[in-house]
């Protein structure tokens, strides 16, 4: 028979916002570990907390940081000392980085102790990125003034509503197939994914004044070979990477993540393709085959790794072009005829803001809502938009 | 070419009536808030990207999760009588009732009863294939 499984919480905080409101920490660590517990069996919650000022001095306590790979999920304390301390924000990285691995969920639950609005201005830019990645996240807003003024009935249910937090975390590790629970699956376009920042990110571009599709280019060269001749079919895209649309009340900004390109005759000649593009730095496309076309050449077209929304040059420039990209060849297509390219390309919203402050009171869960419902509102109303070009096939071969 | 004005007029119309409810209502819940923008929880949220959402006490009665993404989503206490979640990614979500998929169909929700009853077909078979057939 085996024992209960233990879930295990890092607390990140600062030792001066300990020594400042001494209740409230108690009350997030000790109650609330009580709290979590009256919830489970055949689990347990611990909650890990500094307690040897073992973060002091200038040598980083390898203590510390096993306590945070024992970890199953993180509660951090924001204030502007914890904002400041290299430490936490060390803690907090080093937990980034283990849940990264993690399948499914986020398992870090960020509670504003104190307002740092008035000190974001006075951040390093080190700092901000820190405050930026931790606020992104479904936090709760417990200011250290509020929260000590609480009656108990008020303060336990305030507690609860944290505790109802950790309890998802520990539920869906519980429920995850434990060959899933370690670094088996990528995580999707969540917060994570987001995160990541293009290279080159140009500013937005207002939907409505504008064209997506920068170009979509299709050119057949004719040539001659020692085999006869072949037709050899370039084609390039280009998207505008960030546009937004702005309403009386929010802008949202989108992108463009995946796109297909089919290319085909009338009469349906068989297309070949060039060679398997597939995953590098420079490219992410793959010949994919529709059931409709089965002769044409269906490339689909995602943004390359590290990117975020196709943008210039979706598809990977050809050897000794500067431009165009070599997609597929055919053993000569029939004069007069052509040969058609059509592009599909679905929007994805980026962000969303919210002008004004008339939804500061929300919860989180709300937002989150909101945001998702405005997702599906994108792509209901705008969704997936189409372009076709035709090209006549009227080249004269020339040698290769 | 630039975008018909049609399209993002509705799309505007959508989010600042969403907005507008949001801030005028105390506790909006999620059905106030599709509706809001002009979705239809029965057809509008298929194969809708939900990833992580936390439904916690919503009242999903009437809406079609048919193979949305609703990886990690957060259902505990929701009302979700007679919602469908048929071909839903349903890897790390908490709060439905015996969400416990088979190793080999890890994540994606059971289309019916009749899909668990060929489960349990597929597990009687499997193991009457282990006690009586030849192994390779």
């Amino acid at each position: 028979m085996t024992g209960p499984t233990t879930f295990r919480c890092f607390f990140s905080y600062a030792h001066h916002d300990q020594a400042t409101d001494p209740v409230m920490v108690t009350a997030l660590t000790e109650e609330l570990e009580l709290r979590v517990n009256a919830h489970l069996a055949n689990a347990r919650f611990e909650i890990w907390k500094d307690t040897h000022q073992l973060r002091t001095g200038d040598r980083w306590d390898e203590r510390i940081e096993a306590a945070i790979r024992d970890s199953h999920m993180m509660i951090v304390l924001l204030s502007p000392r914890w904002i400041e301390s290299d430490y936490c924000r060390k803690e907090y990285a080093i937990f980034e980085e283990i849940e990264k691995d993690m399948a499914v969920g986020e398992y870090v639950a960020p509670l504003v102790a104190r307002g740092l609005e008035k000190q974001e201005p006075h951040l390093t830019p080190q700092q901000r990125e820190v405050l930026e990645r931790v606020t992104e996240r479904q936090y709760r807003r417990l200011l250290a003034t509020e929260f000590l003024q609480l009656a108990e009935p008020q303060r336990a249910l305030t507690i609860d509503l944290i505790a109802d937090d950790l309890l998802a975390m520990i539920e869906r590790r519980r429920r995850l197939p434990s060959n899933l629970q370690n670094g088996t699956l990528r995580r999707g376009a969540g917060k994570a994914a987001r995160r990541q920042r293009a290279e080159f990110s140009p500013l937005p571009i207002n939907y409505e004044h504008v064209d997506p599709v920068i170009a979509l280019d299709l050119i057949i060269h004719r040539e001659r070979t020692s085999d006869g001749e072949r037709d050899n079919i370039y084609a390039q895209v280009e998207f505008h990477e960030h546009l937004f649309i702005e309403t009386r009340k929010a802008r949202v900004d989108f992108s463009i993540r995946r796109a297909h390109l089919t290319i085909f005759t009338p009469e349906g000649e068989s297309l070949q393709h060039s060679k398997d593009f597939g995953v590098t730095p420079e490219t992410s496309v793959f010949y994919v085959r529709r059931h409709d076309k089965p002769d044409a050449l269906c490339l689909a077209i995602q943004p390359t790794p590290g990117r975020e929304a196709l943008g210039a040059l979706a598809l990977p420039v050809a050897e000794n072009q500067n431009r165009l990209a070599l997609v597929g060849s055919s053993s000569t297509i029939q004069p007069s005829r052509e040969v058609t390219g059509e592009l599909s390309y679905t929007l994805s919203t980026t962000d969303i803001h919210i002008l004004g402050d008339g939804l500061t009171r929300l919860s989180h869960q709300t937002l989150m809502q909101l945001e998702y419902i405005i997702r599906i509102a994108l792509k209901k109303h705008v969704g997936m938009t189409d372009r076709t070009v035709r090209i006549p096939v009227t080249g004269q071969a020339t040698n290769a | 070419m630039t975008q018909s004005p049609m399209t993002v007029k509705k799309f505007a119309q959508a989010v600042d009536s969403l907005v507008t409810q949001a801030a005028n209502t105390a506790h909006p819940t999620f059905l106030q808030l599709a509706l809001s923008a002009g979705l239809d929880p029965a057809t509008d949220f298929r194969e809708a990207a939900l990833r992580d959402i936390d439904l916690r006490d919503q009242d999903l009665t009437g809406f079609d999760f048919t193979g949305a993404d609703l990886t990690g989503a957060d259902f505990r206490r929701a009302k979700i009588d007679g919602v469908s979640f048929a071909g839903a990614q349903l890897l790390g979500t908490i709060g439905l009732p015996s969400v416990e998929p088979a190793a080999d169909e890890v994540g994606v929700a059971p289309l019916s009863i009749w899909s668990k009853v060929l489960g349990w077909l597929r597990c009687r078979w499997r193991l009457i294939g282990r006690i009586g057939g030849p192994t390779a």
